[in-house]
């Protein structure tokens, strides 16, 4: 069985930091808003960890930043050929093909991973804008309430307190939607647990599907 | 022989005249002694004449005080000329006041007539102002050439240290007395008077005429603004000034350190204490229950007095004064004593403290009242309240207008759909925002500060959807405590808060409620695309074990 290193050990160390604190920041976040609805913690204890875990998530954020600037990675991995637009759409087209009908019928995935080209269309487009979009806006929006004085011009330029607490908000409801697609996604290899294997020993065994 | 005659003729008329002369001169003089011994036979004694108004008037007459007099060689009729041996007319006079009027008229004025008064026309001006009487006394008249040369302010005291009054337009009586004592005891008593009533000298005494004692007393601020700029620039800031504008009775000056009594009342707080309550009765009533009023009883140097929180002169409407600024100013330090608990891990930052010092007044936390979160509008233009005054102008409505406008059904209290409609109509005309807080319903339980140990440390107090809070729109007024309407709380959960109430936001407490909704269809969502893909993974098996071949 062929094998493929798709992901280095930096990368690893950032997935699964970043799953964890996801996981739990949107749990907290949920104690911490319905407080008086769920008590699995204090809500004190909620703050507490939802702010370390906020910190958590800021510096492994870098660590990915880092990484993927510094091998200049990121333009090959992230980055859709835009300049190919029509190729582009044709292959996410067909990505989506797969996921909604080929994969029932026994179809190959279009996309074969490779150390430079890891992500399909549609992979590519989600993750460019979670790394690049929502994971800095969520960051951000989540300083500025954890201080909104110390942060306070970061917030007037997001549009004020109630905004930057909106679209922190939105995020985590988009995460809760995110977090369950992206681990059913994960059991599709050519078995339930290939990818998440591939991402803890960094090899992927089978590449022939996503 | 017939010269000699004609001699003896003239010699005889000139001996006649000379005796006619002496005798004349012995007749008058006698007269006169016999005049006033027959006054002063009844005058000389403690006589006590009782006017029907209860006052008394002494008629006894001390002969030194008329001999040391102007009118020393007068005799009593040159003066009480409807008197005579043998005629005592009695007067009826009601009361003092009318006694002094009508005398000064009777006696004075037929010597000094008002064409003589004329010619000193400030003695003129004081003539209309004061029966002479009152100023230059009963028999004691004493040249006016005596005060002149004494002192700028024994000049001013010759009359103004009598009873004397001013009457305004409106009929409202002002004392105009000056008592000496009290000058001498005030903070400014090296002071001339000239020195505050400039208009006025020994030359110069304008005859000023005021509607009321409230349009004189609007003039007398004028006074003290000539040398305390500082403070009348604060004070003309302070609702006091505003509700002065409009015709409210409220402090000026004179109503807090009264008229030549100005004592310094900085070094003592009970004085200050006391200034404020004689208006403030019921926030007396609460400071007494605070843990402030017992170190102020206490005589404690620390203690605080109204000022200390509210300021002396620039005294703002309580909801734009900032008045956590005047607890921090005393309780220094307090932000790190906060800071030991009241932080956001993992670093203890003061500024998290001023998070909460913005947001929620200290008397949300070390006061047992009701609180609210509390709505003001305010104009983005200047950042300042948007009064009723205001919107009435800008609507063209009249102040109850607006609040029918606000509260569309009437039933007092502003439902989320009214407010925002009201936003609406209003934002054509203006920019604005509505600016939040957490404080406590009743401004006056801020005064009942409890002490630290009994003081709100749980988060959830405020940090919870169920935290037990109201809801009140406030509308400022000018020249008046602001106005707070009951208003549903669920406004601040409600969408239409993000765009509206940009900057006021507690975690939990103005929770946009919609999101939870869409949170948790966000999360079924997500275990519906993974669950549903699944199944029809499974129920696609047979088709892709035939495509491999498989049965």
């Amino acid at each position: 069985m062929k094998k493929v290193y798709l992901h280095p050990l930096p990368v690893r160390i950032w997935h699964w930091v970043n799953a964890i604190s996801f996981i739990i920041l949107i749990l907290t976040g949920l104690q911490i808003r319905l407080v008086d609805k769920m008590h699995w913690m204090s809500f004190k204890t909620a703050v507490k960890i939802h702010s370390y875990l906020g910190f958590v998530l800021l510096i492994n954020y870098f660590i990915w930043f880092i990484y993927y600037f510094g091998t200049l990675k990121f333009f090959k991995i992230y980055i859709p050929p835009i300049w190919r637009p029509i190729e582009f759409i044709k292959r996410a087209l067909r990505q989506v093909r797969y996921y909604a009908y080929g994969i029932m019928v026994g179809d190959k995935n279009p996309h074969h991973p490779t150390p430079e080209n890891k992500f399909n269309p549609l992979q590519q487009v989600a993750y460019l804008m979670i790394m690049i979009v929502c994971i800095p806006l969520q960051l951000i929006t989540g300083l500025v309430l954890w201080d909104p004085v110390k942060f306070k011009t970061l917030g007037s330029l997001l549009g004020g307190l109630q905004i930057v607490s909106f679209i922190h908000t939105a995020l985590w409801v988009f995460y809760a939607f995110f977090i369950f697609v992206h681990m059913y996604l994960s059991t599709l290899g050519h078995t339930p647990l290939a990818h998440i294997i591939a991402m803890i020993t960094g090899y992927e065994e089978e590449h022939e599907e996503h | 022989m017939r010269t000699k005659i004609k001699d003896f003729g003239w010699f005889s008329i000139l001996v006649l005249i000379l005796i006619f002369l002496s005798f004349n001169q012995s007749f008058t003089a006698t007269t006169f002694n016999k005049n006033n011994n027959y006054c002063m036979s009844c005058h000389r004694f403690s006589f006590i004449k009782t006017l029907p108004s209860g006052e008394k008037i002494s008629v006894k007459i001390n002969p030194k005080e008329i001999k040391n007099s102007v009118h020393g060689k007068f005799k009593c009729i040159a003066c009480h000329s409807d008197f005579l041996r043998g005629k005592h007319p009695s007067y009826k006079f009601r009361s003092k006041k009318e006694y002094m009027i009508k005398m000064s008229k009777i006696v004075c004025q037929r010597c000094h007539t008002d064409k003589s008064l004329r010619k000193n026309p400030v003695h003129y001006n004081l003539s209309k102002t004061a029966p002479c009487i009152k100023c230059h006394g009963y028999h004691n008249v004493k040249p006016i050439k005596v005060a002149r040369g004494g002192s700028e302010n024994q000049y001013c005291l010759l009359c103004h240290s009598r009873p004397l009054t001013k009457k305004m337009e409106n009929g409202e009586i002002l004392s105009v007395q000056v008592k000496e004592n009290v000058l001498m005891n005030s903070v400014h008593k090296k002071l001339k008077c000239i020195d505050c009533h400039k208009e006025f000298s020994k030359g110069k005494h304008p005859f000023r005429s005021f509607k009321s004692i409230k349009e004189y007393r609007a003039q007398a601020n004028n006074i003290c603004k000539q040398c305390h700029t500082k403070e009348m620039q604060q004070f003309e800031k302070s609702i006091h000034a505003q509700a002065l504008v409009k015709g409210k009775n409220a402090p000026d000056c004179l109503k807090c350190h009264g008229y030549h009594n100005v004592v310094k009342i900085s070094n003592n707080k009970q004085l200050q204490f006391n200034l404020c309550v004689n208006c403030h009765k019921k926030e007396a009533q609460a400071f007494e229950e605070s843990i402030h009023y017992k170190a102020l009883s206490e005589n404690k140097s620390n203690s605080p007095t109204c000022s200390s929180c509210h300021k002396a002169h620039d005294v703002l409407s309580t909801n734009i004064a900032n008045i956590n600024k005047s607890c921090i100013k005393c309780h220094k330090g307090i932000k790190e004593a906060h800071n030991k608990w009241l932080y956001n891990p993992p670093f203890t930052l003061k500024s998290f403290v001023d998070v909460h010092f913005k947001g929620a007044s200290c008397s949300a936390c070390h006061v047992n009242g009701n609180k609210a979160i509390i709505l003001t509008l305010i104009n983005k233009s200047n950042n300042k309240p948007l009064t009723l005054e205001k919107i009435s102008e800008l609507l063209n409505l009249d102040p109850a207008g607006v609040k029918e406008k606000i509260d569309l059904n009437g039933d007092n209290i502003i439902e989320e759909k009214e407010l925002w409609q009201f936003l609406n109509f209003l934002k054509p005309q203006v920019k604005i925002d509505l600016k939040g807080r957490l404080d406590i319903i009743n401004a006056n339980d801020a005064h009942r500060i409890v002490s630290k140990k009994d003081a709100i440390k749980d988060c959830t107090v405020c940090h919870n959807p169920q935290a037990k809070f109201v809801g009140k729109f406030e509308i400022n007024k000018e020249g008046a405590k602001p106005e707070k309407i009951n208003m549903e709380r669920k406004v601040v959960n409600s969408i239409y808060a993000i765009p509206n109430i940009r900057d006021f936001y507690v975690l939990g407490l103005t929770k946009i409620t919609i999101l939870d909704i869409i949170f948790v269809l966000a999360a079924l969502g997500g275990l519906a695309f993974a669950f549903g893909h699944l199944g029809l993974r499974i129920i696609t098996t047979p088709i892709r074990r035939k495509r491999r071949g498989g049965y």
